[in-house]
C-alpha cells in the first residue's frame, strides 16, 4: 500500500500583509484564492487581495495525504493516529548561475550545459579561490536554508524563521546583517500552519527582496535575496495500530499572482501534462511504445473538443485583458463551429490549426526553425501573426556571431508537444465533444500548477525550464526528490544540476529565477523581437556622428585654382544592445506580469484618486518606473479581476485594489518636450511616486495615534526630516536603467 | 559642501511659507535650517481668515492638516476700558471671521509639505554663522550628532523670527518700539470647560488674556513690559498666581485648573522692524523683518503673507523688487502701529502707570531708512 500526496506540487504566494491575515489556494485553473474560518477550512473566494494597509496577503497552500484507494486521511481517520509533515524550503539563487536565456538547458544536450557555455555563477566572486575554481563551502553560505520544519496535530503553527533554526541542522545559512538597498533584513522564508482535522497549509515568505547593490537587469543583481523559495514535502502517516508510512510532494512559492483567473496559454501544469505522456506512459493511449501508429504520439488518438482544445483557444482569447493583442482575440470568433467534427469542415480546421507556429525541434546551431517566423504569410492580403502571439523563451540573446552552435535562439512561442498534437488531432476530425474521459491527473494536481507560467520560459515567474526535463521526475507529476542524503549533516549544494539526474533538492526549483523576483517582474512584459534575422535578436547598435571638413580658398587672383580638400572624422556617440529592426511588440506573460488593463474604479471617490475615468485602457505598472520601485512597491500593484464572475461567457475584467495613494499624477504638456508652446494643447499622462510622500505618510499613520500638545511628536517629526537631509533617498537617482520598458 | 539655490534660517510659518514658494513657483532647491527640535510649545494661535487664501496659494489643501487645525471663534469677551464685558468677532481690526489654530500641527504640516515636496529641513541647527563671499552665501551651524556642517547657496533668508540675531550680524539696523512681554502657562481643567472660550482683560501693569485650545486645554497669559515685569517678577508662578486671582473675569473662570508644565513660559512679543537696506540676494521675512503685538493677532498671517511676497521679491528679475517688499513691511508697520494706538487709547484708567502712559503716546511714522 503507498500512499500520496495532492497536490503532488503545491504553489503558494508570497504576501506581506500580516502573518496571520491569509489567503488559501485557488482549487482549479483560473480559479481564485479563498477566505477560511477559523479552522482553516476555505470558505468564499477571496474578498480583498489587499488588507486594510493595502498590503498583499500570503496565499497558502493546502496538502492533503491519500491512502491507495483514493481515501482521504485526516486526524478523523479512525485507523489514524498521527500525521506529521516536514517541510524543507530554500531559496539557491544567490550561489546557482547567471540567468542565461537557454543556456544551461540539458534537453539541448550536453554540449549546452553550464560549463560547455562557460556561464557564470552569481555572485561570481564569492568562494573563487584560483580560475575557475570554488571553495563550495564558502558558496553554500549564499543559500538560504533554515533547515526544515516538522508540524502535526490540529490547528498548530511553526515559523521557518531564522530564530528557530533546528540546532541539529549545522548548515543553515541565509544573508545578515542590513541591507543597504530594499528590505533591510531577512527574517523568515514562511510558516507552515495544520487544519482542524491535520491537513498541512504551506505559507511563504513576506516579500523580502533586499540586496547591496544597484539592480540593472531583469536578472536580478549581485548581493541580492529574496524570500522565494521551494522545497520538500514529507508526510509520515502513523496509524492506530502503530505502523508508519511515508509520502511526499513539493512546494513552491511564487510571487503574487495579480490575474488569478486568467490562464496561460501553456500551463504549468501543460508542462508537466506534456513531461507525463511523452516520458512516463501517463496516457498510453495517447502516447507510447506500442501503440497502434508504432512509437511516439498515437494518430488515431480520438481527441475531446473541450478537454483539450476548447482551453487552449479560450486561453488565448483572455490575454485580452492584460495585453493588447486584437489578433488573438479576434483569433476566437466562431469562423465555423469548432465542435463540427464532420470531413467538410475539415479544411476550416486545418486553416485554424496552420495559424498555429509548429515548435523548434531541441537542436542547437538550427536557426531556421519554425519559432523563428512571426507571420503566417509573405504576399499582400495573408499575413497574420501565428499563434500564439508572443515571445519565445529566447528573444533576447541572438546567435554568437563567430559560432552558431554557441547559442540557442527562440523567437516566438509555440505550444507545448502535448498541446500541438491535441489540436493536430481536432483539426483532422479526429476528436469528440462533450463528455469524455478525464486524463488521470488528480485535479489539485492540475489546479496548483495550472495557474503559473508553463511556456515560455525566460526565466518565467514561478519555476523554469528545468521542468521540462524527465530527469527531475520520478513519474508524471512527481518530482523526484534527492535520496540518500542528510541535509543536516551535508547542507544542500550550491553547484549540483539537478537535470543531470539523481533527483532534487530544496531550492532547485527556484534558483534560476531572477533575484530579486522583481527585476524580471518589473522588465519582462513586452519585448520588441526582430522577425526578419532567425539568428538575431538584439544586436549592437552604434550611433557615430560624421562630420565633414571642408577645405577650400577664397580671395585667389582669376586663375589661381586650388584642389578642394576635405576628410570626414567619426565620433562615435553610443553603443546598446537594441533589438534589431524590423521588430514585433510581443508580451511575456501577460497573464502573470498584465501590461494592458482597463481601469475599474466606478465611484467618483476612487476615480479622483486615480485620476483616471473608468474603463480606459491604461499600463499596468503606471508609476512605477525603476527597478528600485517594483522592489518597494510591487504590492502597490492592481488585481485584475473578473467583474461579472458569476455570469460565466460573459467576462468583464478590470483593475481592483491598486493602491492609488502611493501614486502622483501630472499631465506632461508636449510642448515641454518640444519648446513649442502650441503642442501643450496635447499632453500625456505620466504617474509616479513621490518618494518622500512615501515615508512621510508612514510618519503620519504612527503620529495619528499620538494627542496633541506631547513633545513626542516633534520628536520623531525631527527624527524624520533629518533622516531625509542625512540619508538621502536612494530611488531617486541611484537606480539606474535606460528607460525603455524592453528587456534591457 | 553641499550647495542649494537657497537656504532659510527659521522653521516658524514665514520660513516654511517662503519655502513653498520657492519650490512651488520657481523650482528652487531649498534647505531651511532650524534651531529646535519641534517639541517646544508653539505659542500664539489667532489667525483670520485670510489664512485659507496662503494656503491655497501654496497649494496645500485645508484637509492636509487634519480635522480640527482650524477651528472657528465665536467672539470674545474683553474687558478693556472698563470692567463691563463686550463682545467682538476681532478686537483689533475688523477681520471678520477669526479661527483658532492648532499651531503644532499647522506648523509641522508646512515642514512635511516642504519635505514631500523634496525640500530639506535639518532640526537642531546650533550656532548658525553666515558669510557672503563672492556673492554666494555660505552658512556653518553646528549640529549635535553631525557636527559642525557646510552648505552654501545663492539666496539666504532670515525666517528665525523676533529674536533674530542674522540682521545684526549683518549690519542690518533694527527699531524696537517697546518692550512688550508675555508670561504664559498651559492650563488643564478636568471638566472640560474651555471649549471656545477667550477672554481679554486689561489691568494697570497690562493685559491678561485666556484662549481655550481644546475642551481640557487652555493658554493664559500676561502681557507686560519687561522692566515692569522684572520689578513686579511676575515671572515667578507664585506672583503670577496672586496677579491672577486678582483680575475679574479670567482668574475666575480658571478656579480648579492645574498648570501642565512646572514653569511658566516668557516670550518676547515686543513690536520691531528691519530698518535699513538688506545685502543682495537676501530678504528677511515674518517675525524677523516686522513683528507686532500680539493684541493684534496678525503675527501669523503677516509670516505668510510675507513669506511669499518676500520669495516672490527676492526671484523678481528688477533688483528693487527687494526694496519695495522692505517699504511695504514698514507701511504695514505704520498702519500697524496707529491702530494699535486707537487700541490701547480706548482704556484710560490707568493714567499713572508706566504700561500705559507708554501706550498713549501718539506713535511718529517711522522714518524710513531703506533707501527709496
Ligand atoms: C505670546 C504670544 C502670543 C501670540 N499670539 C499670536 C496670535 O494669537 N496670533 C498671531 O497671528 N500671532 C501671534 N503671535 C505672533 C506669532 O507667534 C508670530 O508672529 C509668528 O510665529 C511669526 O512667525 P515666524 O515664522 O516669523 O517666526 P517664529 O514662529 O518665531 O519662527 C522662527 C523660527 O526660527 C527659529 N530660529 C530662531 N533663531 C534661529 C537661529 N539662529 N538658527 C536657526 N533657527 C532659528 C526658531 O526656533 C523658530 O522656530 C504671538 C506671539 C507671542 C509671543
Amino acid at each position: 500500500m503507498t500512499l500520496s500526496i495532492h497536490p503532488s506540487v503545491g504553489v503558494a504566494r508570497l504576501g506581506n500583509a500580516e502573518g496571520n491575515n491569509f489567503l488559501l489556494n485557488p482549487t482549479k485553473i483560473g480559479g481564485l484564492p479563498h477566505e477560511h474560518d477559523e479552522n482553516m477550512q476555505p470558505t468564499t473566494e477571496v474578498i480583498n487581495f489587499k488588507d486594510e494597509a493595502g498590503r498583499i496577503r500570503r496565499q497558502g497552500q493546502v496538502f492533503k495525504v491519500f491512502d491507495e484507494s483514493g481515501e482521504e486521511l485526516t486526524l478523523q481517520s479512525p485507523n489514524v493516529e498521527r500525521i506529521e509533515w516536514t517541510v524543507h524550503l530554500a531559496n539557491k539563487k544567490a550561489a546557482w548561475y547567471e540567468f542565461s536565456e537557454l543556456n544551461g538547458n540539458l534537453l539541448y544536450g550536453q554540449a549546452n550545459s553550464y560549463t560547455n557555455r562557460k556561464i557564470q555563477f552569481r555572485n561570481k566572486s564569492v568562494g573563487l579561490i584560483g580560475l575557475d575554481d570554488y571553495d563550495l563551502a564558502e558558496r553554500q553560505k549564499l543559500i538560504i536554508d533554515l533547515g526544515p520544519r516538522t508540524i502535526a496535530g490540529y490547528l498548530s503553527e511553526i515559523e521557518i524563521s531564522i530564530h528557530n533554526i533546528p540546532s541539529d541542522y549545522t548548515h543553515a545559512s541565509y544573508p545578515k546583517g542590513e541591507m543597504k538597498q530594499g528590505s533591510k533584513t531577512f527574517e523568515s522564508l514562511g510558516t507552515l500552519r495544520t487544519d482542524n482535522q491535520g491537513r498541512l497549509i504551506v505559507l511563504g515568505g513576506y516579500g523580502f527582496a533586499g540586496g547591496n547593490t544597484n539592480l540593472e537587469g531583469y536578472g536580478g543583481g549581485d548581493d541580492w535575496y529574496d524570500d522565494i523559495s521551494d522545497g520538500s514535502v514529507t508526510c509520515v502517516v502513523t496509524y492506530k495500530n502503530a505502523s508508519q508510512m511515508t509520502t511526499n510532494a513539493w512546494i513552491v512559492v511564487g510571487s503574487p499572482d495579480f490575474a488569478p483567473e486568467i490562464v496561460n496559454i501553456s500551463t504549468l501544469n501543460d508542462t508537466f501534462f506534456d513531461v507525463g505522456v511523452r516520458y512516463f506512459n501517463l496516457v498510453p493511449d495517447m502516447y507510447g511504445e506500442s501503440n497502434s501508429t508504432g512509437s511516439g504520439f498515437n494518430h488515431n488518438y480520438i481527441a475531446n473538443f473541450d478537454r483539450d482544445i476548447l482551453p487552449i483557444i479560450q486561453r488565448i482569447s483572455q490575454y485580452q485583458w492584460v495585453a493588447n493583442v486584437q489578433s488573438m482575440s479576434g483569433f476566437f470568433s466562431y469562423q465555423f463551429d469548432y465542435r463540427d467534427n464532420s470531413e467538410a469542415r475539415k479544411p476550416e480546421r486545418m486553416k485554424y490549426y496552420n495559424y498555429f507556429r509548429q515548435l523548434d525541434k531541441k537542436v542547437i546551431g538550427d536557426y531556421d526553425q519554425p519559432q523563428q517566423q512571426l507571420m503566417s504569410g509573405d504576399s499582400d492580403g495573408n499575413r497574420f501573426p501565428m499563434m500564439p502571439l508572443n515571445s519565445g523563451s529566447n528573444s533576447v540573446k541572438s546567435a554568437n556571431a563567430y559560432d552558431l552552435t554557441n547559442n540557442v535562439v527562440e523567437k516566438f512561442l509555440a505550444l507545448d508537444a502535448t498541446q500541438m498534437f491535441l489540436l493536430k488531432q481536432w483539426a483532422e476530425g479526429k476528436f469528440n465533444v462533450g463528455d469524455c474521459q478525464a486524463f488521470p491527473v488528480n485535479p489539485m494536481d492540475a489546479a496548483s500548477i495550472g495557474n503559473c507560467v508553463g511556456l515560455p520560459m525566460c526565466p518565467g515567474i514561478e519555476v523554469t525550464w528545468n521542468l521540462q526535463n524527465p530527469a527531475l521526475y520520478e513519474d508524471a507529476y512527481k518530482i523526484k526528490h534527492r535520496d540518500k542524503v542528510n541535509y543536516s549533516q551535508t547542507g544542500l549544494s550550491p553547484s549540483r544540476d539537478e537535470c543531470e539526474g539523481g533527483g532534487c533538492e530544496p531550492g532547485d526549483l527556484t534558483k534560476r529565477m531572477a533575484c530579486p523576483w522583481q527585476a524580471d517582474f518589473f522588465n519582462c512584459t513586452v519585448q520588441t523581437i526582430n522577425f526578419s534575422e532567425p539568428k538575431v535578436n538584439k544586436a549592437t547598435q552604434i550611433e557615430t556622428t560624421l562630420t565633414v571638413t571642408n577645405h577650400t580658398w577664397k580671395d585667389l587672383p582669376d586663375g589661381v585654382t586650388v584642389p578642394e580638400d576635405n576628410y570626414f572624422s567619426g565620433t562615435q556617440d553610443k553603443e546598446e544592445k537594441t533589438p534589431l529592426p524590423p521588430a514585433y511588440y510581443s508580451y511575456w506573460w501577460p497573464p502573470q506580469s498584465p501590461w494592458d488593463v482597463l481601469t475599474g474604479e466606478l465611484d467618483a471617490a476612487g476615480q479622483l484618486q486615480s485620476h483616471l475615468p473608468a474603463g480606459q485602457q491604461i499600463n499596468y505598472a503606471r508609476g512605477i518606473n525603476s527597478y528600485g520601485q517594483m522592489v518597494g512597491h510591487w504590492f502597490a500593484l492592481a488585481f485584475i479581476r473578473d467583474q461579472n464572475s458569476k455570469n460565466e461567457g460573459f467576462p468583464y475584467f478590470t483593475e481592483s485594489e491598486r493602491n492609488h495613494e502611493l501614486f502622483e499624477y501630472r499631465e506632461i504638456g508636449v510642448g515641454q518636450i518640444s519648446g513649442n508652446p502650441d503642442d501643450n494643447e496635447t499632453s500625456l499622462p505620466v504617474f509616479f511616486i513621490n518618494p518622500h510622500k512615501v515615508s512621510s505618510d508612514k510618519l503620519k499613520e504612527g503620529l495619528a495615534e499620538i494627542s496633541r500638545g506631547e513633545t513626542e511628536r516633534g520628536r520623531r517629526i525631527a527624527e524624520y526630516l533629518e533622516e531625509r537631509a542625512f540619508k538621502p533617498v536612494r530611488s531617486t537617482n541611484i537606480l539606474h536603467r535606460s528607460g525603455t520598458r524592453v528587456r534591457g | 559642501m553641499q550647495t542649494y539655490d537657497a537656504i532659510i534660517i527659521g522653521g516658524g510659518p514665514a520660513g516654511a511659507a517662503c519655502a513653498l514658494s520657492l519650490m512651488l513657483f520657481h523650482d528652487k532647491k531649498v534647505l531651511l535650517l532650524e534651531r529646535g527640535d519641534f517639541t517646544q510649545q508653539r505659542i500664539g494661535e489667532q489667525v483670520s481668515h485670510s489664512i485659507f487664501d496662503f494656503l491655497e496659494y501654496l497649494d496645500i489643501p485645508r484637509e492636509a492638516f487634519g480635522a480640527g487645525c482650524f477651528t472657528p471663534n465665536y467672539g470674545k469677551e474683553s474687558y478693556w476700558g472698563s470692567d463691563v464685558k463686550t463682545h467682538h468677532f476681532s478686537l483689533f481690526t475688523a477681520q471678520g471671521k477669526t479661527y483658532q489654530l492648532d499651531r503644532a500641527r499647522f506648523d509641522e504640516t508646512l515642514l512635511m509639505t516642504i519635505s514631500e515636496r523634496g525640500g530639506t529641513i535639518i532640526p537642531r541647527c546650533k550656532q548658525i554663522s553666515i558669510a557672503q563671499q563672492e556673492g554666494r552665501w555660505q552658512v556653518q551651524c553646528v549640529h549635535p550628532e553631525q557636527g559642525t556642517l557646510h552648505y552654501q547657496s545663492e539666496y539666504l533668508i532670515d525666517a528665525s523670527g523676533r529674536q533674530t540675531k542674522i540682521g545684526q550680524s549683518l549690519g542690518i539696523e533694527r527699531v524696537v518700539t517697546d518692550q512688550l512681554v508675555g508670561i504664559g502657562a498651559f492650563v488643564e481643567h478636568p471638566e472640560h470647560i474651555f471649549e471656545q472660550q477667550q477672554k481679554i482683560e486689561s489691568c494697570e501693569y497690562g493685559w491678561w488674556y485666556m484662549a481655550g485650545l481644546s475642551k481640557d486645554l487652555a493658554v493664559v497669559t500676561c502681557f507686560t513690559d519687561m522692566d515692569i515685569m522684572k520689578e513686579k517678577q511676575l515671572n515667578r508662578q507664585e506672583v503670577w498666581n496672586q496677579c491672577l486671582a486678582k483680575t475679574t473675569a479670567i482668574g475666575n473662570s480658571l478656579q480648579g485648573c492645574i498648570s501642565t508644565q512646572p514653569k511658566l513660559w516668557v516670550k518676547q512679543a515686543n513690536s520691531q522692524y528691519y530698518a535699513s537696506d538688506f545685502p543682495e540676494k537676501f530678504v528677511a521675512v515674518g517675525d524677523a523683518v516686522a513683528s507686532f503685538d500680539p493684541i493684534s493677532s496678525m503675527g501669523i498671517g503677516f509670516a505668510m503673507l510675507s513669506g511669499c511676497h518676500g520669495a516672490y521679491a527676492l526671484m523678481h528679475e528688477q533688483k528693487t523688487a527687494v526694496r519695495d517688499y522692505q517699504q511695504d513691511a514698514i507701511l504695514t508697520f505704520d498702519e500697524y502701529c496707529e491702530t494699535k494706538w486707537d487700541f490701547y487709547k480706548k482704556e484710560q484708567r490707568f493714567p499713572n502707570h508706566p504700561f500705559w502712559q507708554r501706550r498713549l503716546i501718539k506713535p511718529s511714522k517711522q522714518q524710513h531708512r531703506v533707501s527709496a
